[in-house]
Order: structure tokens, then sequence, then C-alpha cells
């Protein structure tokens, strides 16, 4: 066993944390990003060519190991920059690359690659989240197009995205899984309307998406027709290795300790000490599980049952360290939407705390998970 | 044994919450958390003609001679309606200070007008450096003649952008963690000197940023200390009461949720595991009550240190027990419940607030450990452990 970074590896180390100093973006990072913000982050990682981490060179990605994303996922979070928007990346491009056409890779994975187009997820519906393949929303085929009508909900940045991929019932006949499509969709196409959500942080992320008569062209569709349960499936499998985002939280554990130095009724509490070693041990479980599933993807090998509980215990410990923060601010974290009192960094403590509460529902709920682990890891 | 309310009692508790069943909609509540007072003026002077402020107050003072127990019965209704107006700011924090401390005169000049509703008066008593040591204080109060000058820096002063007046907590003397050395100063917010920042509060209602410079001050009655801790502890069983409400609420429309919303074809409510999920939140609401009835009871003791063990007991509790039941509504909503639409996510965040106010369960539980060893100092049980 060896876990030590090889040599090329830490070079890269120091490249990628030397650059991401010379071009860490000037506005100060925030829960949520404007258009204008996420772009011109996103296309300066990807002048660079680092923009598509996870992708193979022959689609413009940086063709990197699971170690070398990871080391880019750590500085990444450790130089406190902008999380690039997943959809695009780390969703549709994946999806693309392995069910699309040459013609569609050759429409959409340029502008992935190099920042031109914001996409967004349209799976879930008003009466279809933890049980999506009961989805609604219709795409029926007229002639070369299909024309779609229902509604998107909790689809996250759909008011800066100009694409959007669908999952859509083509079929209404059989199981419910079955007759799901996978369609692309362009946000300016006449039909679509966008209505926002606000979130419980007080932010705009989320939104409501309704198609009326929406006209699409039938090329826009993903794979084959009635297909698309598959590629779904095939995307939520997609993140093993970063799902629980272990870089994240070793950044919070930092931000947390500064804090703590930083003030002498905290610096001078044994408990202190105690609650953060504690959320670090769980951090240290958490991160050598997420290194037993790189290992494996490293060498090619299927997920192991080590990746089954990142998810639920990466967002569990993304939860502790927020709540943690808002304790460690007293009075600090009590203003809302308003300008610190006292130490800067917990005037977004609650905010983070609130909207961190979504971590464990998105992407399938941390139950869903269980009935899942429940049946896959133990037979039952 | 008898743990129920007089007739009186329940009679009040089901009229406050009539009155903020139809004077305050959670879509009237949306709209007051987006105004600059973030309160209903109106709703306030309403309050004020049923004489709810006056509720805690003695007959001798013009109030309605209403003991604690009236006083968490309208908290849990608050807590339960989400009601943000200033209530505790004014008639908690702010007026039982002055039934405690001040001269016949300063009352009379400031009580009526705290009942009726026209007048607000804020208690600035909290500074980030001492976290929540209530007595920890390193704003000055110096004497020159008659008169007084306050120099300093005030905290969370809660409603204090519309407060006519403030109530400064301020030191005399020792040092800044001394218990002794404190009094209460009346100030007008726009003396000279005075300045304040204005901040919206996590949960509704609005506080400020009190900065004192040289400021002209009159003092209330005596040595304060002892005045000011028991008025905090007063208001946090209020806000542990005003809890208790909120996740009432949470648990009877989670559960009422779980009935409705359909996934996988039948009711959320008919998976194992969140029927589970919703009774120990069930449990922990129980619990809370029992803690609240705890306090009700003991705040009545001759015994300062048991009606302090008991504030500090119940708000440890509450404060894990409110953390469980707010989070897991949450969850068990989905999507919907974190978002501004629904009025889940307000309660979450009311009860997020409420964690923090005037102490958190470490704070409370270091506090009770160390009354409880006071009082085996007293009791000879330590003796032999130094
Ligand atoms: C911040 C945020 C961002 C999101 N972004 C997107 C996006 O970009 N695109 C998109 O398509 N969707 C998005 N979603 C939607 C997300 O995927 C859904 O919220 C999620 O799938 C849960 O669905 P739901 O909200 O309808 O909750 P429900 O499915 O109604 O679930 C409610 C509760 O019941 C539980 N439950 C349901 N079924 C079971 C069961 N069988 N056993 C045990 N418990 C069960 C759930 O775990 C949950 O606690 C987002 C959601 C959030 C909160």
């Amino acid at each position: 066993m060896n876990l030590e970074f090889s040599a090329e590896e830490k070079a890269f180390q120091q490249e990628v944390r030397e650059w991401l100093r010379a071009n860490k973006p000037d506005f100060p990072p925030s829960l949520t990003h404007s258009r204008e913000q996420t772009l011109a982050w996103e296309q300066t990682l990807a002048s660079k060519g680092w923009l598509a981490t996870g992708w193979p060179k022959q689609y413009g990605g940086t063709g990197w190991t699971a170690t070398q994303r990871y080391i880019w996922d750590t500085e990444c979070a450790l130089a406190n920059v902008p999380g690039v928007n997943p959809f695009g990346v780390s969703m549709c491009g994946p999806v693309i690359m392995a069910f699309g056409n040459d013609e569609q890779k050759a429409e959409h994975l340029p502008h992935i690659v190099n920042a031109t187009r914001l996409w967004c997820q349209g799976y879930s519906e008003p009466g279809s989240g933890s049980d999506l393949a009961s989805l609604k929303t219709r795409a029926e085929r007229d002639g070369d197009d299909y024309i779609v009508n229902g509604q998107k909900i909790w689809t996250t940045s759909a008011h800066i995205a100009d694409w959007i991929f669908c999952l859509v019932r083509t079929d209404a006949s059989g199981r419910k899984q079955e007759g799901i499509s996978f369609l692309l969709i362009d946000m300016k196409t006449p039909g679509i309307e966008v209505r926002e959500i606000r979130s419980i942080d007080g932010a705009h992320h989320l939104n409501e998406v309704f198609f009326k008569d929406v006209r699409v062209p039938a090329k826009n569709l993903v794979g084959e027709e009635g297909k698309g349960w598959t590629i779904a499936k095939f995307l939520l499998g997609h993140e093993r290795t970063t799902i629980a985002g272990v870089p994240l939280c070793q950044a919070q554990i930092e931000e947390l300790k500064v804090l703590r130095d930083a003030d002498p009724n905290l610096r001078n509490d044994p408990k202190v000490d105690e609650d953060i070693a504690a959320l670090e041990v769980d951090l240290l479980a958490l991160e050598y599980t997420n290194l037993r599933a790189l290992e494996r993807a490293e060498s090619g090998k299927p997920p192991g049952p080590e990746s089954s509980g990142l998810k639920i215990k990466g967002t569990e410990l993304q939860q502790a360290l927020a709540e943690y923060k808002v304790e460690m601010g007293a009075y600090a974290s009590l203003p809302w939407q308003a300008e610190a009192i006292g130490e800067a960094a917990y005037a977004q403590a609650t905010a983070a705390y609130n909207i961190g509460r979504a971590s464990t529902i998105y992407g399938g709920t941390n139950e869903i998970q269980k009935n899942v682990l429940a049946k896959f890891a133990l037979g039952l | 044994m008898d743990f129920s309310f007089t007739e009186e009692q329940t009679l009040l508790k089901d009229s406050f919450q009539r009155f903020l069943q139809d004077a305050y909609g959670f879509e009237d509540y949306r709209k007051i958390i987006e105004t600059e007072q973030g309160y209903s003026a109106d709703t306030w002077a309403q309050m004020g003609d049923l004489q709810w402020q006056g509720l805690p107050f003695s007959d001798a003072d013009g109030g309605l001679g209403y003991g604690h127990i009236e006083l968490l019965l309208l908290a849990e209704e608050m807590g339960r309606g989400l009601c943000v107006e200033p209530y505790m700011a004014n008639v908690v924090l702010a007026g039982q200070t002055i039934a405690k401390l001040a001269s016949a005169e300063q009352k009379s000049a400031l009580l009526p007008g705290l009942m009726d509703g026209s007048r607000q008066i804020s208690l600035a008593h909290a500074e980030l450096g001492g976290r929540y040591q209530a007595l920890w204080c390193e704003t000055s109060a110096s004497e020159q003649g008659d008169s007084w000058t306050l120099k300093g820096h005030k905290s969370m002063v809660l409603n204090a952008p519309n407060a006519d007046q403030f109530l400064v907590v301020a030191r005399i003397s020792g040092a800044t963690d001394e218990a002794t050395g404190l009094g209460v100063f009346l100030i007008d917010k726009d003396a000279s000197g005075v300045s304040l920042k204005a901040n919206k509060v996590l949960g509704g209602g609005v506080a400020g940023e009190l900065s004192l410079n040289n400021v002209a001050a009159q003092r209330l009655g005596g040595e304060a200390g002892e005045v000011i801790e028991d008025v905090l502890d007063l208001a946090t069983a209020y806000s542990c009461a005003d809890a208790y409400g909120a996740m009432q609420a949470l648990l009877a429309k989670t559960a009422e949720y779980s009935k409705t919303r359909k996934q996988f074809g039948m009711p959320l409510g008919a998976f194992q595991v969140l029927q589970h999920r919703m009774v120990d939140m069930f449990i922990e609401v129980q619990q809370s009550q029992s803690m609240i009835l705890m306090v009700m009871l003991r705040l009545s003791d001759s015994d300062r240190a048991a009606r302090q063990k008991a504030v500090a007991a119940c708000k440890a509790y509450m404060h894990k027990a409110s953390k469980y039941v707010a989070q897991q509504a949450v969850q068990l909503h989905g999507g919907i419940g974190v978002t501004e639409e629904l009025d889940i996510g307000h309660y979450f965040r009311r009860l997020t607030a409420f964690g923090s106010l005037f102490g958190d369960r470490t704070h409370q539980l270091r506090r009770l450990a160390a009354l409880d060893k006071a009082q085996r100092q007293a009791q000879g049980k330590l003796a032999n452990a130094a």
C-alpha cells in the first residue's frame, strides 16, 4: 500500500496551486453567482484547458487521472474558488459522450468545454421527485419534431441557462421506467417559461420551468427513444469519486480552525477543540473511503461497496460543519441578509446552513440512497 | 399533582391563538418580514388595544397582573403563529427590566406607553466579546455630578431600529466579567453620541449595532446584575415556549403533508422509515412540552438558583430538540422544504435563531454544571474535592 503522491503528482499539485493563486476570480465567493460571474470564471478555466477535468483529451478535456482530479478539487476548495456549474461539464457532457451521435457531439461538446453555453437539469416534476420514473412531461412526435408539454421544478440555474437536458415521457403505455427519453432543449425555444422559486437562504437558485407546445427538433433526442431511464441511471453512478465533497469539507474544517484561533473565547475553550477534532475524525474516515473509491476507479474496477455511503456521509458531514459554524458565531450568526457584525465570515454562516439542508435532498434524497443500499449492498 | 391550566389560562391561550390566526396569515407574515421595520404596526396597535403588552406587569405598575405562565402561553402561540411583532424586545426584555429596577417615577414615565404599544424600548445588553455571558460588559458608565455618560458598543440589540429609547447595560466599576458594578441606563435614540446600524434578524424582526460615544444617560435604580440575569432568564424561557409552539406547528404540518404527498403510488406517511422519523419528532415535542411545564412550575421557586437551573436545562434540551424537529421537517418535505414559499422554511429559520439567542446548549449546560457545583459546595459535598 502506498498513498504518497508521485513526484509528477506533487509537481502537478504545485502547478495547480500557483495557477489558482494567480487566476482566482476577483469577485468574492458567495452562495450564488450571476450568469456573468459563472461564465467569466468557467471561461478562465476553459482557456487554460482545465474546465472539463473528468473528460478525455479527445473532447477537449484534461485527460487527468482520478488522482489528478482529486488534487485539483482539493486545491480549488483550499483556494476557495467558485465551483463549476455541474450540469454541462459533469452531467450532460458525459451523457453525450456515452450516448450521443457524432452530430450531437460536434454541436454541444465544444460549447460545454469552452463554457460558451450554460446547462441546467430538467428531471424533477411537482409530482415526481423521489419517484422520478413517474414523470409526466410529454414529448409527442410530430414530423421531425417533438412537441413538449409539461412542467419541471427545482431546476437549479434555469434562469441563467442556455440549454436544458430533460427526461420526458414519449410513451405512457408500458412500465413507468420505459417510455422515458432524454431530450436536449434550447431554453430560447418559444413556449418555455421560467419562474423563480426563492430558497430558504433567501437567494434565487431554483426555478419552475413550464413547457407549452414547445417544438424540439427530433435530432435533439440522445440515445434511443424510450431509453432515457438507462441514461439517467448512468449519470447517477457517474460521479462516484467526487460526490462526497471531501475537499470542500477539508476547506471548511480549515476555516473553522482559523475562526477558532482568531477568537479568544473559542481558542481557550477545550470543548471547541474536541468538537472540531470530532468533525475532523469523521472527515478522515470519509476521505479514506473516498480514496478507496478513487483507487478502484484509477485501476478501472467497478464501484465497490465503499462508494455506497459516500453521498450519505459526505452530505451529513457538510451539514454538521455548516451547523457548527453557526454555533461558533453565536450572536454574529444572527443577522440576516445584512452586513456582518463582528467576524465577517459569520455573515453567510446561517444562509449556508439553511441551504445546506438541501444537500440531503437533491441528487436522490438520503432516504432513497439508503433504500437503494439496503437492496444492492445488503440484498434486503 | 396537577399539570392542568386554569380555565382562565386556557381561555387566554385560545384567544391568543385565534387572534394570531386571524391577524397573521402566512401571506401577511411574508409581507411583514420584507418591510424595513420588520413588524406590523397595525397588529402591534391591536395587541395594545387588547392589553397584551400589559400582560405580565403588576396591577400596581398598571398591567394585567398575570404571571409567567400566561406569558409563556402567549409565547407559545407567537411561535406557532410565526408572529414577528416585537413583543419579547419591548415587554419582556425592556419592560421587565424597568419593572424590576426603575423608580416609581421612571416607571410612570415609561410603562404606560410601552403597555399601550405607543412607545418602544430596546434593551442593549449583549457584547460580542462576551459571547453569551450575561454580565460581560465593556461598555462603561461614568458619573459626573448627577448625570451619567456612556461609552461603548452593544450588539444584537433586538428591535433597536424601532425603539424610541434604549436601556443600556453598562459597567460602573470592576472587571469586564464581574457580576457586580453594573447599571442600567436610559438614553434617547436621538441623543448626541448615539449611532445605530440596523440589521434584519434571522427568523424575522430587526436588530441593531449600537455605538455609544459619550452619551448622556439617566440611571435606572441601583446595582443591576441580578436583574439583568433574571430578565434574560425570563426571555430565555419565553423563547423556549415560542420554540415549542413552532415545533408543534412543524410536527403537525409534516404529519399532514406526509398523508397527502404521494410518491411511488403511496403517501409518504406509509414509508416506515418516515413514520419512525415523525414519531421521533413527536417524542421530542412531548419532551419539550414537559420542559416548558417544568419551567413554568419552577420559575416561581423562591430559590434563585433553582429558577436559573430550570431555565438553563430547558434551553439546553430544547436547543437540541428544536434542531432535530426543524431539520427533519425540512428533510421530510423534500424540495419544497428548502424554499421561502412554504412556512416550513420560515419555522426552520425561527428555530435556528432560537438556538443562538441568549446562549446555546453548550452555554446552558455549563451554567447548569456551575450552578450545581456551587450548590454542592454549599452543601459541603465538595469539601474533599479540592
Ligand atoms: C437545492 C435543490 C436543487 C435541486 N436541483 C435540481 C435540478 O437542478 N434538477 C432537477 O431535476 N431536480 C433538482 N432538485 C430536485 C431534487 O432532485 C428533488 O427535490 C428530490 O429528488 C426529492 O424529491 P421531492 O422534493 O419531490 O421530495 P419527495 O420525493 O416528495 O420526498 C419527500 C420526503 O420523502 C422521502 N421519501 C420519498 N420516498 C421515499 C421512500 N420510498 N422511502 C423513504 N423515504 C421516502 C424523501 O426522502 C423525502 O425526505 C433539486 C432540489 C433541491 C432541494
